[in-house]
């Protein structure tokens, strides 16, 4: 691995990308103040703008880092510098996974902040970390398809697949009374569940990303 | 001996509608080829197959010893490429390009991107999508230029632009070639750039090499003789001979292998030579490419 080059890179993705990634952080300061005024009505906005928020950005970052650089045939310009295309692979993934996770890394803190802070209960914290790490792991899936694919119309499916299971996840944890239940309670109450769906998540973010470099390190045409 | 720059050895590469097959090159330091080709003959792939952009099937390739594309992140350090298929960032402007590749280029040359972006008439603070496309080309050569390379991979370079933008960016060329240490690989459909600027030719038709010299032997090797046949005399088929086209008694043969003994075999055999005429480098390609395939379809 060229390391020096691939700063080069996840520095160039950033400048490219700073301004909407300071955007959304900006929404998501907006959701977070919402969420603490504490009333039914603003945390159902918070949580919206929160969710959509980071998918908006996420997929943003995705179609413009991954996509675009096909369409907009940049790529050839980026694999005609000094770089092999697992330099390239690695560059994609670090410069997407650093401007995502500086708002994400940010809501996260500040969502679990205001929940703490708030007469909103503590019980919703579990719920709230595994369901943020969905959306990681949905744009994880974006990133892996639209690198392997390089195609629009399969990263539009992974962003509907991942919509759909996003929903699927809250509304099996919403109906389980060892987590529905603890929602409710003024602490947080971390039970085997949580736990196993967290785990299960950041192994499917390892495997998605490793065997995304393997499969990009076998690719023969790279423009 | 001159060292040798870039090498393909039996390259080749299979698409499902299109192979590349055995391309066999070789290009001494300081030599500019011209790669001549109609569109889909196989120049592009050729060169991405070059840099590392596409990996041949079969072969080996080496630029300045370095395999490719194994080794490409070391070769292309001294690679500048610029194809028509190469886009900058829309969104950013053109002195952020030139400041990410000074980042990335040791020597890279600020007072030469200075001198060319007058010469192309660009403006750094101007963003990307704003450029035509003649000074979209112009500002990737720029790009390519002032990272002053060893070798200069251009495919395509002048396609799509306007006789003023085609002359400026010839003539970038012709000041890029001063440095007698720069090899030069520029792919074109227009002979005329490439017979401006090249010193070696190589045409490529339907995915192979068909020839490959330097371009004075060409222009010297290949003539039009303007014969004419007396009633009863059969015209003779004399070695080179590439087409004969006309009348019975006027007819027109091309060769490619001239010397001045062939007109006086001609007059042996009792056909009278009414001219000898030059060709240009586009009519001995046209003649070439129909001949190779006549040979292959035969």
């Amino acid at each position: 691995m060229n390391y020096p080059m691939i700063v080069h890179l996840v520095r160039k993705d950033w400048q490219l990308n700073q301004r909407a990634v300071w955007g959304s952080l900006v929404g998501g300061i907006l959701s977070l103040l919402c969420l603490s005024k504490g009333t039914q009505l603003s945390f159902f906005l918070g949580v919206t703008l929160l969710v959509t928020m980071l998918i908006a950005i996420g997929s943003h970052l995705v179609i413009s880092m991954v996509i675009n650089e096909h369409k907009e045939q940049t790529l050839a310009f980026s694999m005609t510098l000094p770089i092999t295309y697992r330099d390239y692979s690695a560059a994609k993934i670090a410069a997407l996974l650093l401007s995502f996770l500086l708002p994400w890394t940010t809501l996260f803190i500040g969502a679990i902040a205001v929940i703490m802070a708030s007469p909103i209960p503590d019980g919703l914290i579990p719920l709230v970390v595994v369901m943020l790490i969905e959306i990681l792991v949905n744009i994880c899936l974006m990133l892996s398809v639209a690198l392997i694919s390089e195609s629009n119309g399969w990263t539009i499916g992974a962003l509907m697949v991942g919509n759909v299971g996003f929903n699927a996840i809250l509304f099996f944890l919403a109906n389980q009374t060892n987590m529905g239940t603890t929602m409710q309670s003024p602490v947080a109450v971390w039970t085997p569940l949580a736990f196993g769906l967290i785990t299960l998540e950041a192994a499917l973010i390892v495997a998605m990303l490793s065997l995304t470099v393997v499969i990009l390190g076998r690719k023969t045409s790279l423009i | 001996m001159k060292n040798i720059a870039v090498e393909l050895k039996g390259v080749g590469k299979d698409y499902p509608h299109f192979r590349l097959q055995d391309v066999n090159l070789k290009l001494e330091t300081g030599t500019v080829m011209g790669f001549i080709g109609a569109n889909g003959a196989g120049k592009s792939t050729t060169l991405r197959i070059l840099m590392g952009l596409v990996h041949q099937d079969r072969g080996e390739v080496t630029v300045f010893g370095s395999r490719m594309p194994q080794q490409q992140a070391l070769a292309k350090r001294d690679i500048g490429y610029v194809s028509e298929d190469l886009r900058l960032y829309g969104t950013a402007t053109l002195g952020w390009h030139m400041s990410y590749i000074r980042s990335i280029y040791p020597g890279w040359d600020s007072a030469y991107a200075a001198h060319l972006c007058r010469h192309f008439d660009l403006n750094p603070a101007q963003k990307i999508k704003g450029l035509s496309t003649g000074q979209r080309v112009k500002a990737s050569l720029l790009l390519a230029f002032a990272r002053r390379p060893r070798l200069l991979v251009l495919d395509e370079p002048t396609t799509g632009l306007d006789p003023v933008a085609r002359h400026e960016v010839l003539e970038a060329l012709m000041e890029a070639m001063r440095d007698e240490s720069r090899t030069i690989l520029f792919s074109s459909h227009n002979t005329h750039d490439v017979e401006q600027i090249s010193d070696q030719i190589t045409f490529i038709d339907r995915g192979r090499v068909i020839e490959s010299d330097d371009k004075e032997t060409f222009l010297d090797r290949w003539r039009r003789f303007r014969l004419e046949v007396p009633p009863g005399v059969c015209l003779p088929v004399l070695p080179g001979t590439v087409a004969t086209s006309g009348s019975a008694r006027l007819a027109v043969v091309t060769t490619s292998r001239y010397d001045d003994s062939l007109a006086a075999a001609y007059t042996q055999a009792g056909v009278s030579v009414k001219s000898v005429d030059s060709m240009t480098l586009e009519e001995i390609f046209v003649a070439n490419v129909h001949s190779k395939r006549e040979e292959v379809a035969a």
